[in-house]
């Protein structure tokens, strides 16, 4: 009785601080990896924002919902699935009852589940289409940047409106208005999207624009799924299928057009039709289908696109088969695909991820990308950002045995070379966590040695963190590059206000010893920006949230690079950020 | 290669036999190995000959090649050993002029239990005449009749492994691969017999 009257009180206390600054760890902590693949990462974080506004129902759950937070392993979707079976959860408190569940792993769980309702209640009350304009949540937010940047002296306004529309996650629709730095008023950027989701057969139908992902992304892959990080099971149960897109930074990645996925039972059918005007007038379209059958634990599917440009130039035509068979501790899964342009290409990818006990998950997986394997729609696991001309062997065990501690490591052997990478994480309690990361890599032209410790500290309101980055670089010579930095975050007793601050000292010189450090940021915007050169970096966030209705966001950066080493590379010696935003929830 | 074994509680002993090369050149090398357990440690010594064959004109030569090994119960669950393999650097004679010198190799590893079912190998090889090997390796008792066995190793290039093993009352099957980046997947395979 004692032990669970100290754990109810320690889940309060982490409830209500949980979601205030648990968002921003664990988005450094995926980001901070993946930042050199140029993935949309302000399209994912929105995803995680939306989910931490609308948490998931753990009666009410499914492993697809739950799979899109990443960091959870498949061992441990399943025991959260298997209590709600057997037990239904009276509240969040009982995820302390499952094994699997670290203290650190309910803790990053909390933003982003509620309990609410029963388990027998059916999901989802039916839908009255004259309620959603009634019940549903507008949002609309302005930003506005100034940044003082030698690439945008003459013009260094940035601005974004935004609109979303929200009903209860089943009917979503959003504008969102770019002005980019430096842009004529000519050149401004839009986007849009509607779209419906999980209601009656239609699992999602996107208009505008949208993203999609079947299998393992070697036909049509989410830019998230890619990559290697600590989240080992990143992408093993990702949500497939149609899904809308909302960033426009990002619009490369995203499709125009229209898609829907089906669901019936145990098949799910999917039809996507995109088309951008790309130069010189030329319009691409692209036409794709899916079909996916699930019997018990065996999945399957078949993808297929086809790429038509209005010059005529020769269409290409991509085809993929995957599957997937869970079976007890043991995930297998599977695809291969192959592209038709002037020439024949195939790929595949074959992996599997076991978990022999309980606490040590373990991922194995080899791909093989033929020379003529081109497809630029394609997000799966590889070493370098494009599938073409690859073949690799990955081995990842992630290991949480140890009472307050995790580790992680991996190793990824290629033609080129290897990438190597082993993490420590020391969680005691609430009040501080530690990592260590290290990492070598050897690529064709460079050998990396990279090393980062990051210390978390709490304490009444304020949370420190430290940070330190070190590499070195082989090349024609040694080069290194070190970053030290320390934030403050000040949440303001009675004011709903926050105050962020960094201060950071780093020395780069070259561009190969680069340091990328994620960066708090206004709302909807989560930069990962990399130091280089020899100076500091500084920034200031503030955070007013007078209610659910009213926030506003405001935050001021500025690097200061060494005169001299400014003068050399051509550089202002200071570049200074402003950005504001406001926001309003109806 | 083929090897057996006889075990009984005084001492286990074993014959093998290995063959490689074709018909200008071969390698062979037979041994027999005796090894003992003593509570928390167990020590293992075995004397092989190696005879290679170097064509008509030099003929056959040979020479003995000892092999020593020893392992420790550090905990129940943690076995550390170490071995050597021709640890006095032995070397053979090609002809009158020319000596050959053989692999030297001495290794140092450590195997950790968890729960029976999970074994977690580090091993580190370093043969005086080439260059070092670090290796590690996870191998699961998924079921009573499967093993699933997957690695890693570095020796100047990273190099993946997988393997299963499969047990049918008195008999063992193994499959292990290996993905060389440059040099493509090989294969070995195992047969076991338990009379």
């Amino acid at each position: 009785m004692r032990w669970r009257v100290v754990g109810i009180v320690w889940l309060v206390c982490m409830s209500s601080w949980a979601q205030q600054y648990q968002l921003a760890d664990i988005l450094e902590d995926i980001y901070g990896q993946l930042a050199e693949y140029g993935i949309a990462m302000d399209d994912v974080a929105e995803q995680l924002m939306e989910i931490a506004e609308n948490p998931i129902d753990l009666n009410q759950t499914n492993a697809e919902e739950l799979g899109q937070l990443c960091w959870l392993t498949d061992e441990q979707i399943d025991d959260i699935l298997l209590y709600q079976y057997q037990h239904a959860f009276v509240s969040v408190y009982d995820l302390q009852l499952i094994h699997s569940l670290k203290d650190y792993d309910i803790r990053n769980l909390l933003p982003f589940v509620e309990v609410k309702g029963d388990r027998l209640e059916v999901k989802g009350k039916d839908m009255y289409f004259r309620e959603v304009f009634h019940y549903a949540k507008h949002e609309i937010t302005l930003r506005a940047d100034a940044r003082n940047i030698e690439d945008y002296e003459n013009d260094p306004m940035y601005g974004k409106l935004r609109y979303r529309f929200d009903y209860q996650k089943k009917v979503q629709a959003g504008l969102t208005i770019c002005r980019p730095t430096g842009g004529a008023w000519e050149q401004m950027q839009y986007g849009a999207f509607v779209q419906l989701q999980d209601i009656g057969c239609i699992k999602n139908l996107s208009v505008g624009n949208f993203q999609a992902n079947f299998g393992q992304g070697l036909v049509i892959g989410s830019p998230f799924k890619m990559g290697k990080n600590r989240w080992m099971s990143s992408g093993m149960n990702a949500r497939e299928g149609v899904r809308k897109f909302t960033s426009v930074s990002d619009d490369y990645q995203a499709f125009h057009g229209i898609g829907t996925t089906l669901r019936w039972g145990w098949a799910e059918v999917s039809a996507m039709y995109s088309i951008d005007q790309q130069k010189d007038s030329v319009w691409h379209h692209l036409v794709g289908v899916n079909a996916t059958a699930k019997w018990k634990k065996l999945k399957v599917g078949v993808t297929a696109i086809e790429n038509i440009y209005s010059d005529s130039t020769d269409a290409q035509s991509v085809v993929g088969v995957n599957a997937r068979y869970n079976w007890g501790k043991v995930d297998l899964w599977g695809e291969i695909a192959a592209t038709q342009g002037k020439r024949w290409g195939w790929g595949g990818i074959v992996g599997m991820n076991f978990t022999p006990i309980s606490d040590v998950n373990i991922l194995a997986l080899y791909r093989y990308y033929s020379p003529y394997f081109d497809n630029p729609y394609a997000y799966a696991f590889s070493e370098k950002s494009r599938l073409n001309d690859e073949n690799g062997f990955y081995l990842g065990v992630d290991v949480r045995t140890f009472a307050k501690w995790r580790l992680a490591a991996y190793v990824d052997a290629f033609r080129e070379g290897y990438d190597v990478m082993a993490q420590a994480d020391f969680i005691p309690n609430m009040t501080y966590d530690m990592n260590w990361r290290v990492r070598a890599r050897r690529q064709v032209d460079k050998d990396t040695y990279a090393l980062r410790y990051r210390l978390v500290y709490r304490l009444h309101g304020w949370v420190f963190r430290t940070q330190i980055n070190a590499n070195i670089v082989k090349t024609d010579g040694w080069n290194y590059g070190i970053s030290l930095l320390q934030d403050v975050e000040y949440h303001v007793p009675t004011l709903p206000i926050v105050l962020q601050m960094r201060a950071q000292a780093f020395d780069a010189r070259e561009w190969n010893n680069r340091i990328y450090a994620y960066e708090n940021d206004v709302l909807y915007a989560y930069s990962i920006p990399n130091v280089y050169g020899l100076g500091g970096r500084f920034w200031l966030n503030a955070q007013y949230k007078n209610n659910d209705t009213f926030s506003l966001y405001l935050r001021v950066s500025e690097t200061i690079y060494q005169q001299a080493w400014a003068v050399e590379h051509n550089k202002n010696s200071t570049r200074t950020d402003v950005h504001a935003l406001l926001r309003v929830k109806l | 290669m083929l090897q057996v074994g006889y075990t009984n509680e005084y001492v286990n002993v074993g014959v093998g036999y290995a063959f490689f090369g074709y018909a200008k050149y071969q390698e062979m090398m037979a041994g027999v190995a005796l090894a003992r357990s003593f509570g928390r440690f167990s020590i293992g010594l075995q004397a092989n000959y190696l005879t290679l064959y170097c064509g008509d004109e030099l003929g056959y030569r040979g020479t003995f090649i000892p092999q020593i090994g020893v392992a420790v119960n550090v905990l129940p669950e943690l076995t550390i050993g170490v071995h050597g393999f021709n640890p006095f650097m032995q070397t053979i004679a090609i002809d009158d002029q020319v000596r050959r010198r053989l692999p030297a190799i001495y290794s140092l590893g450590l195997d950790y239990r968890w729960k029976e079912v999970l074994h977690w190998s580090v091993q580190a090889d370093y043969d005086v005449n080439n260059t070092y090997r670090i290796a590690t390796g996870v191998e699961w008792q998924a079921i009573e009749r499967l093993v699933v066995k997957v690695g890693v190793y570095y020796q100047q290039q990273l190099v993946g492994c997988m393997g299963v093993a499969v047990t049918w009352d008195r008999l063992r099957l193994d499959a292990n691969f290996e993905l060389h980046p440059l040099l493509g997947v090989t294969c070995q395979g195992r047969i076991g017999v338990k009379i």
